[in-house]
């Protein structure tokens, strides 16, 4: 069992930062009376700004100053959400508000190259993610936890190093209220290893048992079973940029951060997204929603992004943009890659796939279609759109035109002879058609191969009612 | 006295009628002796303009011997913007392989440009055939070095009777019907040089 635990000590001034940076310093406060400042970003800090000081304050360093309350809510939610993502590296994953995520990692060291390659790999995607991690390795969960905690990041993988480590931390870590730690303060305790030190019966009798559970549990000497954190049925994830913008590079910054958490989420699940909604909410709260639909399941975080610029770039948006909300409303599972002898028929399939899902996204959904047959002898219901790739029947032995008319278009008569640039002489047929009874639709129509004097062909019919009219119905281009 | 004659013949803009040569190894057999007599063939990887003299004449069944050769390909081929509805049963009959047929409906012609430019480049078609309207000469330039990237086929067949222009694309062919039959005048191909117009009698069932 090894134990990876991400701490993430800047999540309240993260979570507003994530969309990209703030025009302005920016500060998170407690709120409420007597407000004191919980984070700032480094402009906030090179102003002479930090954390504990009251707000009031602030606004004499910093005449242009952003003030968010703290929304402990909104930490967990992200916190949430970056658990989701955290689901590509292990099954296991425990959430520990504020702030921390523990993952158990040692099934998963082998796929990812190790435990440095892993960490590294977890600390930069986690920053491209928008946040800072502080990571660290222990065989114990809580052990990690604290050692994460205190800033540190160790990779611990045996149990004589872990209790080396943690006899040195602060008695601070040890999640006790400020009572106790003023009673450890009295009795001259100030590391854990102190604290371990002491005898246990007495422990027990002033702190309780629970304290003396937590730090065995910590050494591993009792078992640590973990809350494993579940992923909702849908992956949902929004997030408010800290100024309403209107370009759609932008857009896409803070659209890219919410694509990577799918990526992660759709990993766990070991499937691909098909349809994908994306609303975009104004400053003045009209939500602009639009739907992007992908041929094949999909998880490429590089290929969904330019599917999103893609789309964004003909979307018409009311005013500035506050927020953004994805979600992914149908999920398929992925087919697992063959490798097949023949690399570039895979490679050949991607592109086309790729073209396709380039071209809806820009013209809409229902613009790129394939052709397939259907048995009808109507001849405007011969044929369907189809997904482009449809397999389809045998051909049929008459002569069709290669344009057809979406509607029949009526000719003029002259002495008998119907007209289009000049009189149309019949060269083949007729080819009666007569069908369609049954939905309404009935066709009974005489059908010939015409010429008009330009030598232009045409595909023509007469009706076969009463008027027996004549109307072109194709162009043999 | 020679040696300025060289210096004089290496000029760029003096063109020696001795220089015009067949076209590339690699070019897709049309499919009509006569025509590839006189151009070799399509084209592998470049645009054609195709002006037929009016609807009707027969500028799509031109090309579908070759479409029906290249969808026995991996490869697709795609339709942009087509004025009226492409006929399935008749892509059919002429052997082309529908599952490799794919029709793009651009509402603008800006964005059918964009859409033959994605097709062309992207080396997911064999061959691009489009309806663009009016094409300036940088969009043509454009076009030109997509299909060079994606080995791509890029045809695009101009509204009827437009007037020959100069423009940079490689290959121009009007199509008219003449005498029973089809008469292709080769306005511009690679290597230069003027030639006949080609004739292309039809048979009995009105086709080429």
């Amino acid at each position: 069992m090894l134990w990876l635990c991400l701490h993430f000590p800047c999540l309240p001034i993260e979570i507003f930062l994530r969309a990209g940076l703030a025009p302005d310093p920016l500060i998170v406060s407690t709120g409420g009376h007597r407000a004191q400042v919980v984070a700032c970003d480094p402009r906030a800090r090179r102003a002479g700004i930090c954390p504990g000081m009251p707000v009031p304050a602030t606004y004499a360093l910093a005449p242009r100053l952003l003030v968010r309350t703290r929304d402990v809510s909104r930490e967990r939610h992200a916190l949430e959400n970056i658990a989701l993502w955290a689901f590509q590296f292990t099954s296991q994953v425990s959430v520990l508000p504020p702030g921390s995520l523990l993952l158990e990692i040692g099934g998963s060291l082998r796929f990812f190259g190790g435990l440095d390659a892993l960490c590294n790999r977890i600390r930069a995607e986690a920053s491209t993610l928008g946040f800072d991690a502080v990571v660290a390795a222990a065989p114990t969960p809580r052990g990690a936890l604290w050692l994460a905690r205190a800033g540190l990041e160790p990779v611990i993988e045996d149990p004589a190093t872990l209790n080396h480590h943690l006899n040195r931390l602060p008695v601070e870590y040890l999640e006790v209220g400020s009572g106790v730690l003023e009673s450890f303060r009295r009795i001259g305790v100030r590391t854990i290893g102190e604290f371990v030190r002491l005898p246990r019966d007495g422990v027990a009798r002033r702190f309780g048992q629970d304290l003396l559970d937590r730090v065995d549990r910590a050494f591993g000497v009792l078992p640590d079973p973990q809350a494993v954190f579940t992923p909702p049925v849908r992956f949902r994830a929004e997030l408010t940029l800290s100024s309403p913008v209107n370009e759609v590079e932008a857009l896409l910054f803070a659209a890219h951060r919410l694509l990577l958490q799918l990526t992660g989420y759709l990993s766990a699940c070991n499937a691909g997204v098909t349809r994908l909604r994306l609303v975009l909410l104004s400053e003045n709260g009209e939500p602009t929603e639009t739907i992007i639909a992908l041929s094949i399941p999909g998880r490429d975080p590089k290929h969904l992004v330019n599917l999103l610029r893609e789309r964004l770039s003909v979307t018409p948006l009311p005013g500035r943009t506050e927020s953004i909300r994805l979600e992914a409303i149908e999920v398929a599972q992925l087919a697992p890659r063959n490798f097949s002898f023949f690399p570039d028929r895979e490679q050949a399939r991607e592109e086309r796939t790729v073209l396709v899902e380039k071209l809806r996204a820009r013209l809409g959904n229902d613009a790129a279609h394939g052709l397939s047959l259907y048995p009808d002898a109507r001849p405007e219901l011969a044929w369907r759109e189809a997904e482009p790739g449809t397999r389809t029947g045998p051909a049929p032995y008459r002569p069709r035109p290669v344009w057809l008319l979406p509607r029949p278009r009526r000719l003029d008569m002259r002495d008998e002879v119907p007209q289009l640039d000049g009189g149309l002489a019949l060269l083949n047929g007729p080819e009666r058609i007569e069908s369609g009874w049954w939905d309404g639709n009935e066709v009974m129509r005489d059908y010939y191969v015409a010429r008009n004097p330009s030598g232009a062909t045409f595909w023509i019919y007469r009706e076969r009612s009463r008027q027996a009219h004549w109307f072109l119905h194709g162009i043999f281009a | 006295m020679s040696s300025a004659l060289d210096l004089l013949l290496q000029n760029a803009a003096i063109w020696r009628g001795s220089e015009s040569s067949r076209a590339a190894a690699s070019a897709i057999p049309s499919g009509f002796t006569a025509l590839d007599e006189k151009l070799g063939g399509w084209p592998q990887a470049a645009l054609v303009e195709l002006i037929p003299q009016r609807e009707g004449v027969g500028e799509l069944s031109i090309l579908l011997p070759a479409l029906s050769r290249l969808s026995a390909e991996e490869r697709w081929i795609a339709f942009v913007s087509p004025p009226y509805i492409l006929y399935a049963p008749a892509l059919a009959a002429a052997g082309v392989d529908l599952a490799k047929v794919v029709v793009v409906r651009a509402r603008s012609s800006a964005d059918t440009l964009w859409s033959m430019e994605q097709s062309l480049r992207s080396g997911a078609c064999s061959a691009v055939l489009a309806w663009p309207g009016f094409v300036t000469e940088r969009a043509i330039r454009r076009l030109q070095l997509a299909a060079e990237t994606g080995r791509t086929l890029g045809i695009f067949l101009a509204a009827c009777g437009t007037p020959a222009r100069t423009s940079p694309v490689p290959y121009r062919l009007r199509v008219d019907s003449r005498f029973e039959g089809m008469q292709v005048e080769i306005l511009k191909r690679r290597g230069g040089g003027i030639t006949a117009p080609v004739h292309l009698p039809l048979n009995s069932a009105g086709k080429i």
